[in-house]
């Protein structure tokens, strides 16, 4: 049976409180009545098809379960939303005769399109970036520092998460000692019950991301499993002196964050 | 700002390579398209046959500079072969670029330029950074760095076990790492100041046409439609749009799935709705099709569900049995990543050679 309440949702978070979907729906009826009756045909086939084949919760559940995600909105992009309406607004503004009402026409179409607070135009969005990497300053210090001080090709390093998903996009010798699932799933304060395979993660998750100190013994133990050779947090955590008792030193501050090392490098650790 | 001027020339000459395959692709299988049309065939000849030298490369695990040195090759036979019997159209092509931005000339040009410039400028600015960004950007980083493909993590820079085919099937990102090889270029610059600007641009090209076929003998009406499309991409900011795909993730495959492959497949299909008879149009949906996986492995699904629906469509309409064959012919491609998708997430690997 065609579950609509399973695949309403994910048009209404589509539309979001725009009037794009609306829209759309005018448009086609419009056109759908402009057509020749071969074009109707053709409107109404495609229309039953789409639902049979595409739009349906069942298609839209497998084609999740094929490529791993829990529903699969990318079939949306299918729906030619935004060149129908740019026809039909075109003809709606195009086709008056006069300057004036075209200048109208098109007014009203903009109201319709901007009337709604979903623009993409605000006042954060409309910048400058800080450099050309378009990356936060501070993380570009971080790997800086890093690079200055390594003495191994592929240092591991623990980061804060949001130091951790832009490091290697500036320095890709940088190996990461969190897991990204570890970072995505087990990103909190609570205990390790849940944790499963990812406990060593969330202990240095913990330290890094939440600056917990009180789990000394579990976060060295997890450093040397990992062999993790830096370790950068936000400065505000103040971890120096936790951070020197299971022997990593700082090396250097950036703006916010603070990167340490392990003080005996050359010592071999192992799992 | 020379890395800026660098990127810009890179865009430049992207653009032309797309024009060089297309007019080559159009002289070895004798298509006749618009210009505008062509180099849109170009941007999927040059991403399918970057794929057919780059897979299996990447499936032997062979080292990354092989793959420079051979999509060199393959670009300068290309070129080779377009000098010498190609000559006439692109020049030709060229002049009716010139001549038909001559013609749309007006304080409509001017604006829709500058609203496609804005866009581009948009997304260059943005400062998105997602897990997904991380990993697509880091593959492209991880793959200069260490002279491989796929065999180290993208996200991590750990060595994987075995070659993850959700991203490896596709080709799109060592393209990437090709132009920032060659450039000497960061990953982040090429994609998110070339790569991107490639959609936007590409988008527009494909809304552009689609103007062209649905006002055929009205220039200034499809550049209208075009400037209008942007404008509606700028106020339509929800999760999954392709709006939000085009401005803020661009660079992302994804990006050019949602905004370039999709409004292609729709564009070849509003052709064929014109005349299904005509060859032209089913080796134009038979190319975008073809290339949809080296651009996007969103694409795997999506394209051949919109070539289903269609072509089914159009059967039931005329009950012509070769409507069906050439429909089942322009879904082969996906069809076949497909049956290799579902047998790597049913855990058949390929192991990394240590």
């Amino acid at each position: 049976m065609y579950d609509v309440e399973g695949i309403l949702p994910i048009f209404q978070i589509y539309a979001g409180s725009t009037i794009f979907l609306p829209l759309f729906l005018v448009c086609l009826i419009y056109s759908f009545c402009n057509a020749q009756e071969t074009g109707r045909k053709r409107f109404a086939l495609i229309f039953i098809m789409s639902i049979v084949f595409v739009f349906n919760d069942f298609s839209i559940k497998l084609a999740g379960k094929v490529t791993d995600v829990a529903t699969y909105y990318r079939f949306l992009w299918a729906i030619p939303i935004l060149p129908l309406i740019g026809w039909a607004g075109t003809k709606a503004v195009m086709e008056r005769e006069k300057r004036w009402e075209k200048a109208i026409a098109l007014a009203l179409v903009c109201c319709l399109f901007f009337g709604w607070q979903s623009s993409f135009i605000t006042e954060g969005s409309i910048r400058v970036p800080d450099n050309l990497y378009n990356l936060s300053e501070d993380v570009i210090q971080v790997c800086d520092i890093i690079a200055q001080d390594k003495e191994k090709e592929n240092p591991i390093v623990i980061f804060d998460m949001e130091c951790q998903m832009s490091a290697r996009i500036y320095d890709p010798s940088l190996v990461w000692g969190i897991r990204r699932k570890a970072y995505q799933y087990h990103n909190d304060m609570e205990g390790y019950e849940e944790a499963g395979n990812y406990k060593t993660d969330k202990i240095m998750i913990h330290a890094v991301n939440f600056g917990v100190k009180d789990e000394q013994e579990e976060l060295s133990n997890a450093l040397k499993k990992k062999k993790v050779d830096y370790i950068v947090t936000l400065t505000a955590f103040e971890m120096d002196a936790y951070l020197d008792e299971i022997g990593y030193e700082l090396v250097d501050v950036s703006g916010t964050r603070s990167v340490y090392t392990r003080k005996n490098k050359n010592l071999e650790v192992h799992p | 700002m020379v890395q800026l001027a660098v990127c810009f020339l890179i865009i430049v000459l992207l653009g032309i390579e797309f024009c060089v395959y297309g007019v080559g692709f159009r002289k070895i299988f004798r298509v006749e398209l618009q210009g505008y049309e062509t180099a849109i065939l170009g941007f999927f000849v040059y991403f399918g046959m970057f794929q057919i030298v780059a897979l299996p490369l990447i499936l032997l695990q062979r080292p990354f500079h092989e793959l420079i040195v051979l999509w060199l090759v393959a670009t300068g036979a290309m070129h080779v072969f377009v000098a010498l019997k190609g000559r006439k159209e692109l020049g030709s092509m060229t002049l009716g670029i010139f001549a038909g931005l001559w013609r749309m000339k007006g304080i409509l040009l001017a604006a829709v330029i500058l609203l496609v410039a804005f866009a581009c400028w948009f997304q260059g600015t943005q400062q998105y950074i997602g897990w997904d960004t991380t990993y697509y950007i880091g593959t492209i980083n991880t793959t200069v760095y260490t002279d491989t493909m796929y065999v180290y993590d993208g996200n991590s820079g750990v060595m994987a076990k075995t070659l993850e085919l959700r991203y490896a099937l596709s080709a799109f990102y060592m393209h990437s790492a090709l132009l920032c090889k060659l450039a000497s270029l960061s990953g982040i610059l090429i994609q998110k100041y070339v790569m991107g600007t490639i959609c936007i641009l590409m988008h527009g090209l494909i809304v552009f046409a689609m103007g062209r076929r649905l006002f055929p003998d009205k220039e200034k009406k499809a550049l209208f439609m075009t400037g209008l499309v942007f404008l509606m991409h700028l106020g339509f900011q929800t999760m999954y749009t392709a709006s939000d795909f085009l401005l803020i993730r661009g660079y992302e495959a994804k990006g050019f799935c949602a905004n370039v492959v999709i409004p292609a497949v729709f564009y070849a299909v509003v052709c064929l709705w014109q005349d299904k008879q005509r060859r032209e149009y089913w080796v134009f949906l038979f190319m975008i099709c073809f290339s949809s996986v080296p651009v996007s492995m969103s694409s795997i699904l999506i394209v051949p569900a919109m070539v289903v629906v269609t072509v089914l469509a159009e059967w039931l309409l005329d009950r012509k049995w070769k409507i069906l064959w050439q429909g089942f012919l322009c879904a082969v491609p996906n069809g076949i990543y497909l049956v290799a998708y579902f047998l790597y997430t049913q855990g058949v690997k390929i192991m990394i050679h240590k």
